[in-house]
């Protein structure tokens, strides 16, 4: 991996509704991702998590600011765009495991596969590969309502990998699963970010998966409050995007005002 | 017990939150109350106008002679009888006392006529001939006297007359017409003889005018008004005179004792001959004529003659027979409104599962659960049925019921039979049980159940059949519902037959690089297991391609009469409703199924699905069951055609055995609507669902 970010996140605004009953759901929230980490992006029910997912991967639009993903302008993509996005490059593990029902295991590992009209024989060597990899080489005939809910979320992971995304989006992977399942898959997907290079933005409210993450973002109220030691008077932190003598840094995107993220991501206080 | 009170503000509120597929069921019941609340009615007044045309066109009259008694004195010699018109009009009162009410008041009054045999007029060498007629009816016929006057006795009241006597003489009258052409006036001989040459003495007292040439009486005998040209078609011109009250007695004498014939005519009034009272009449008239006296009889004892038994019978045979068509056709729109009512339920309930599941739960007994579904449903369907019958009553002269019982009391107990079901399945544990054998025991139930429901349909189907060919089409609501049940047997049979299709595609396809077909086949194959969406589809092709196919049959047929116009009429407003019927089951499958669907179509557009090739993946998955139909259905129907067409008395309406002519434009116009209505409903569905962001989506339960 290079090292470089693979995920930019500038300025991104997402209101639900308008007027008096308008939620903002996410105000101003700019970071990176390095390529080839595991992110956790940690808050309360309700903070903005989802919500942020969603955008970042192109399920949802933001009302302002951008969002790249390996170089490509992800808001600024039409319908088609964003499926060959999801298709290419980002997949995505929900709560709820989002199997499809009435195909097997290995055909729901395989399915992206098919999209991206890999060769079959290659298709079933990677599925084996994956379904081995998440221990459930001896499921893969079954169906998904066949399964439990830590094994349906290791087929749902390992769909995930199959087309070789950049990025790994996972929304409370172990929302529905219990403590130690749930840690068990938290150290699965540790695990093959490892051995497959992605990169992974997971979401979780649970702060014992925290051990497991290179970095963890905490959101609070649509806004992030990325290390707890960020300071009030405006004080710089060592956010890798800014810079501690207070100038604008080189990322495109980044305010021109030569207002810091700190501040910036504060604006609701202020 | 406590009565269960219903929770209207939850009834008003489910109602609004299900109003289409309510409003569906409502509108099917509403087009099938009008149309099996009318057809009767249409029906019988068609069979009135059936009754009245073949009495007019065959002729229905009834004629009834009977010998008059003998004339003969004393010593070899013959007498005059002065009261012999009187002697008519008791004959004329007897006949009609005989009729009995019944047919009495089908027919005209009567008329009475005492006819000579034909004679020749022996003045020149154009051949003419002669006839002598005494014509009453109550009060007429009128005549007025132009010149000369009323026949008169040409001797005493009382004359006896030997044996072997010249000929007597006798006055008669002649219409202007006939004075004219045969110039004769007032007090002249007319030169007359009979075939064997003897000779006639007829005078002519005076010249009449009829008060009312049209009057039914002079029907009878049109040559009292005027000449009748060419009538036996050798080129001879009749004439007649007129006989009165009083001149009657000397025609007696003037020809031998049995040579007038003396004859009371009735005559059908098609206002008053309706297709109710036609059993009656026909039996009537069937035992006149049966207790007739022989013609020979000199006892005074009545002689029927009439068509009109052979008529009401063969016009009867025609009435039956349509109805009877009718009735299939009624049947085949009743069976599948029914399964598009049931389909309709099951949608609703299919919505409403974890509403009812929780109201159970929250520990609402199944009694309320199920009244105030019952509620809703009741008052829908009544209102629908009320809308309905009024609509018959707009267009039909009369409301029949005989019909509609099936439709409204599925529309009215599907729903909380169906509601009150699931709610009880809440308090059960519906997980699939983890004890193998338990699993295996459930599974075999429900295959039991299925098996059983395909075998009575089977028995019941063939059992129709074979009624149908041992009783004919008239035989009752069995044989008639042959079509229907048939098609039942054949959609069920396609639906066994659609699973193993669609799963043996899934498995080839599988294999392919093709991603939407699997993804649309692994979809079809997991519904491809509901049966009744496809019933619904395959019987509403199958029976409109029968109907088609009749209509087709009925409207070749030369003879159509208004019967064989209704009937086309039926077959061609089945032929439309039935695939309309289709197609809202269609329109609820798809519906019902939507749900589990568009779900599937999101987590696929989340793996990169284009939203284009969603609605391929959907049109994959709600072909299979359309084509089963589009092309299942036509063959099914000519299946039926064959097992039935044999034995539904097509003859009777159409003159000959019509040609089985299958309307292949119509069948593949229906297949083809069947197809393009998936080109539409996809992009509906598609369409209702594009506002929303698949975040939304997902965040709504859609993952
Ligand atoms: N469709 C919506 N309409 C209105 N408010 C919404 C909608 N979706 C989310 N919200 C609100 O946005 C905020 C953030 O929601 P979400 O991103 O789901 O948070 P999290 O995933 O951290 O629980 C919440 O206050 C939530 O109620
Ligand atoms: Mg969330």
């Amino acid at each position: 991996m290079n090292g470089g970010p693979l995920v930019g996140v500038r300025g991104v605004h997402r209101r639900y509704g308008s007027g008096a009953t308008a939620v903002h759901a996410l105000r101003d929230v700019t970071f990176e991702l390095a390529a080839g980490t595991m992110t956790a992006l940690v808050g309360r029910s309700g903070s903005g998590k989802t919500t942020l997912l969603n955008i970042i991967g192109g399920l949802d639009r933001p009302d302002s600011g951008t969002v790249h993903v390996d170089g490509t302008d992800v808001t600024a993509l039409d319908e088609d765009g964003l499926s060959l996005l999801r298709r290419e490059k980002v997949s995505y593990v929900f709560q709820t495991f989002g199997l499809i029902p009435v195909l097997s295991a290995a055909e729901n590992v395989g399915a992206p596969l098919r999209l991206a009209r890999v060769p079959p024989v290659e298709r079933e060597r990677r599925v084996a590969l994956l379904l081995d990899l998440v221990g459930l080489a001896a499921h893969a005939e079954q169906r998904p309502g066949e399964l439990s809910g830590g094994q349906q979320q290791r087929v749902a992971i390992a769909r995930a990998l199959a087309a070789s995304p950049r990025l790994l989006i996972a929304d409370e992977p172990t929302g529905q699963l219990d403590a130690e399942t749930g840690l068990s898959v938290m150290a699965l997907l540790r695990g093959v970010v490892e051995s497959e290079g992605v990169t992974a933005l997971v979401s979780t409210h649970d702060p014992t998966m925290l051990a497991l993450a290179d970095r963890v973002i905490r959101i609070n109220d649509g806004q992030l409050d990325e290390h707890p030691g960020i300071r009030s008077d405006g004080r710089l932190d060592e956010h890798p995007g800014t810079r501690s003598d207070g100038r604008l840094d080189e990322h495109p995107g980044m305010r021109s005002d030569g207002k810091l993220d700190g501040r910036a991501n504060g604006r609701g206080d202020s | 017990m406590r009565i269960p009170a219903p929770h209207w503000p939850s009834v008003a509120g489910r109602a609004r939150a299900d109003a289409g597929p309510l409003l569906l069921a409502a509108v099917v019941v509403v087009a099938i109350t009008l149309l099996a609340g009318a057809m009767p009615p249409l029906l019988s007044a068609t069979a009135d106008a059936a009754v009245r045309d073949a009495v007019r066109s065959s002729g229905g009259d009834l004629q009834v002679h009977s010998r008059m008694e003998g004339d003969d004195g004393p010593n070899g010699s013959r007498v005059r009888h002065p009261r012999l018109a009187e002697d008519v009009d008791d004959f004329r009162a007897r006949a009609t006392d005989e009729l009995g009410p019944g047919l009495r008041a089908a027919l005209h009054p009567p008329v009475a006529t005492v006819i000579s045999p034909t004679l020749k007029i022996t003045d020149g060498s154009v051949l003419r001939t002669f006839q002598l007629a005494y014509v009453a009816r109550d009060g007429g016929p009128d005549v007025t006297w132009i010149a000369g006057g009323p026949p008169r006795p040409t001797d005493s009241e009382t004359a006896a007359v030997p044996y072997g006597a010249p000929p007597w003489p006798v006055q008669v009258g002649l219409s202007e017409a006939d004075a004219a052409a045969l110039r004769l006036r007032p007090g002249d001989r007319l030169p007359l003889a009979d075939d064997q040459g003897n000779v006639k003495k007829v005078q002519i007292s005076g010249v009449f005018r009829p008060r009312d040439s049209a009057d039914p009486a002079w029907r009878l005998l049109p040559s009292l008004l005027s000449p009748v040209a060419g009538a036996d078609g050798a080129g001879s011109t009749r004439f007649a005179g007129l006989l009165s009250r009083d001149s009657l007695p000397d025609a007696r004498l003037a020809f031998g004792q049995d040579e007038l014939r003396r004859t009371v005519w009735f005559t059908p009034d098609p206002a008053r001959l309706t297709w109710a009272v036609v059993p009656s009449v026909a039996a009537k008239v069937v035992g006149l004529k049966a207790a007739s006296g022989s013609s020979g009889a000199r006892d005074g004892s009545l002689k029927w003659e009439t068509r009109l038994d052979g008529v009401l019978r063969n016009v009867s045979a025609q009435v039956h027979a349509a109805s009877a068509q009718a009735s299939v056709l009624l049947i085949t729109l009743l069976a599948v409104a029914i399964l598009v009512l049931l389909l309709a339920a099951d949608l609703l309930v299919h919505r409403r599962a974890p509403a009812l599941t929780a109201a159970r739960q929250r520990g609402m007994s199944l009694p309320v659960i199920g009244g105030e579904l019952l509620l809703e449903s009741a008052v829908s369907a009544l209102l629908a049925t009320a809308a309905g019958l009024g609509l018959a009553r707009a267009v039909a002269p009369g409301v029949s019921w005989e019909w509609i019982a099936p439709v409204v009391v599925t529309a009215v107990a599907a729903g909380p039979a169906f509601g009150t079901l699931t709610a009880a399945r809440a308090t059960r544990d519906r997980r699939v049980p983890a004890n193998r054998s338990a699993r295996r025991w459930m599974r075999n139930t429900g295959r039991l159940r299925r098996a059983a429901l395909e075998t009575g349909v089977l028995v019941a189907a063939s059992g129709s059949v074979i009624a149908l060919y041992q009783r004919g089409i008239g035989g009752g609501v069995l044989p008639a519902s042959a079509p229907a049940l048939c098609a039942l047997a054949g959609g069920l049979l396609l639906a066994r037959a659609l699973p193993l299709g669609t799963r043996f595609a899934l498995k080839r396809l599988l294999r392919s690089r093709r991603p939407l077909a699997v993804f649309g086949a692994a979809r079809a194959a997991a519904t491809s297991a509901r049966v009744l969406p496809l019933l619904v589809l395959v019987t509403s092709v199958a029976l409109a391609s029968y109907a088609l196919t009749l209509g087709a049959a009925v409207g070749h047929g030369t003879a159509a009469g208004p019967l064989a116009a209704g009937l086309l009429r039926l077959a061609w407003v089945s032929a439309v409703t039935l695939p309309v019927l289709g197609l809202l089951g269609l329109a609820l499958g798809a519906a019902a199924g939507a749900p589990e669907r568009w779900q599937t179509l999101t987590r696929l557009r989340t793996l990169g699905l284009r939203p284009r090739e969603a609605r391929w993946v959907a049109a994959g998955e709600l072909l299979p069951p359309v084509v089963v139909a589009a092309v299942g259905g036509p063959l099914l129907g000519a299946v039926l055609v064959r097992l039935t067409f044999g034995s539904l008395d097509l003859r009777l309406l159409t003159g000959a055995d019509p040609a089985l002519a299958s309307p292949w434009w119509g069948l593949g116009l229906v297949a083809v609507v069947f197809l393009a209505a998936v080109a539409v409903v996809v992009p509906v569905e598609s369409a209702l669902r594009r506002r929303r962001r698949l975040s939304e989506v997902l965040r709504a339960g859609g993952s």
